[in-house]
């Protein structure tokens, strides 16, 4: 595979279920595992994008449309994605 | 709540009835440790299953407690010494573990003017001092360290098992109980009865189940250096991880059907961590907590 980087369209692994909540958090949950993770809400918002459409790119640009105040770092992303994966949550396109 | 003996009792969604042959004396102080439970509650879910308990072995020496369900199923659980403690312990093991409807937190509840407040923690974190000393302070105990929760409504129930004082406890703790039943051991108190105002509530709805509560708060214990002390609001997400550590597991019960309930009362009560150096700053932080406005608004949108 490819290394991780701007172009890398993502998703959420099959059978995650995310809840979001109005403090812009979230939890994501896997069933078979009985494993739950929390996220805030810049975490949040990157799984909010892994359809599989959307890059870490063009994730990365929506944060920073939607709070042009904050500074996220793509390697921040990245890094956030990785362990979302790593922990089997999330995967690589 | 009974004076004594009744023999019966509904814990959550059980029905327990002592079984014949076990001692007067015994069944006595079983009693009177269970009598925060009513023993006939019109429309309470007990019934679901009812279960004879009959106890086998000698006052002080290892024994068991044995559960006969209706259909002659019987479960046996040890007993490391025969006595009123270990024998409530049973049941009300027993009743936690097999319950089917509510999602059962180890967690103390009171109730104040807005709701329910929730009191998470450790075991040793201070529930049980802090939800005596929010009581003595004029709130109503709702439980001092389990509380079963309605996962339809995410409201939780009262819980009036006896209080466990297994350690060192501020002296308003002790003076705000009543004195002690004769032959119950030290730490073993029955469930507090309500303060005169809720006592003659309580009169009024004898015959209906326990009244559930929506719950406000989420407070989370825990420990800070002396002059350290604070109280950080927690977001949604940090809560229901707080609170499944605190979900007792019963039998046949999956994290999917707990998660929903979790998730209903994080969004809707706001959750804050407690850290005090002692359980008196704990209580005045709690008391200024549970006393600011706006409670059960949700926490403003933020980043972090």
């Amino acid at each position: 595979m490819e290394p991780v980087g701007p172009a890398t369209r993502f998703r959420l692994a099959p059978n995650v279920r995310m809840e979001c909540f109005a403090d812009g958090t979230a939890i994501l949950f896997l069933p078979q595992a009985e494993e739950t993770l929390s996220l805030n809400a810049t975490a949040a918002l990157l799984c909010s994008y892994a359809d599989g459409n959307h890059s870490l790119g063009e994730a990365l640009s929506q944060l920073q449309e939607v709070f042009p105040d904050a500074n996220p770092l793509l390697a921040d992303f990245v890094a956030c994605g990785k362990e979302l994966a790593a922990r089997g949550f999330l995967h690589w396109l | 709540m009974s004076e004594g003996y009744d023999g019966e009792w509904v814990v959550l969604s059980s029905r327990f009835r002592l079984g014949r042959g076990t001692g007067r004396e015994l069944s006595r102080q079983i009693g009177l440790l269970l009598a925060g439970f009513e023993p006939t509650l019109a429309g309470s879910p007990g019934g679901d299953a009812s279960l004879r308990v009959t106890v086998e072995g000698h006052p002080g020496e290892p024994g068991w407690a044995v559960f006969t369900r209706g259909d002659g199923h019987i479960e046996r659980r040890p007993l490391q010494r025969v006595g009123a403690a270990a024998v409530e312990h049973a049941i009300i093991s027993r009743a936690v573990e097999g319950e089917r409807h509510n999602v059962v937190l180890h967690a103390a509840a009171v109730q104040h003017s807005g709701g329910a407040a929730l009191l998470l923690g450790d075991s040793g974190a201070g529930k049980t001092t802090l939800s005596l000393l929010l009581r003595h302070a004029g709130l109503h105990l709702l439980s001092d360290d389990i509380s079963p929760m309605d996962p339809a409504t995410a409201e939780v129930l009262p819980f009036p098992r006896s209080i466990h004082l297994d350690g060192a406890y501020p002296a308003e703790v002790r003076e705000s109980l009543p004195p002690l039943p004769r032959g119950l051991p030290p730490e073993r108190v029955p469930f507090p009865p309500p303060t005169a105002a809720r006592a003659s509530e309580k009169d009024s709805r004898r015959t209906a189940a326990p009244a559930p509560v929506a719950v406000r708060h989420i407070v989370v214990l825990g420990r800070a250096t002396p002059g350290e002390s604070r109280t950080e609001p927690l977001q949604s997400a940090e809560a229901v991880q707080h609170l499944l550590r605190s979900v007792i597991r019963g039998e046949k019960r999956d994290l999917a059907t707990v998660l929903p309930a979790l998730f209903r009362l994080a969004g809707t009560a706001r959750a804050h961590r407690l850290l005090t150096s002692g359980p008196l700053e704990a209580r005045d932080a709690a008391l200024a907590l549970l006393r600011t406005p706006g409670e059960g608004a949700p926490p403003s949108p933020s980043l972090s």
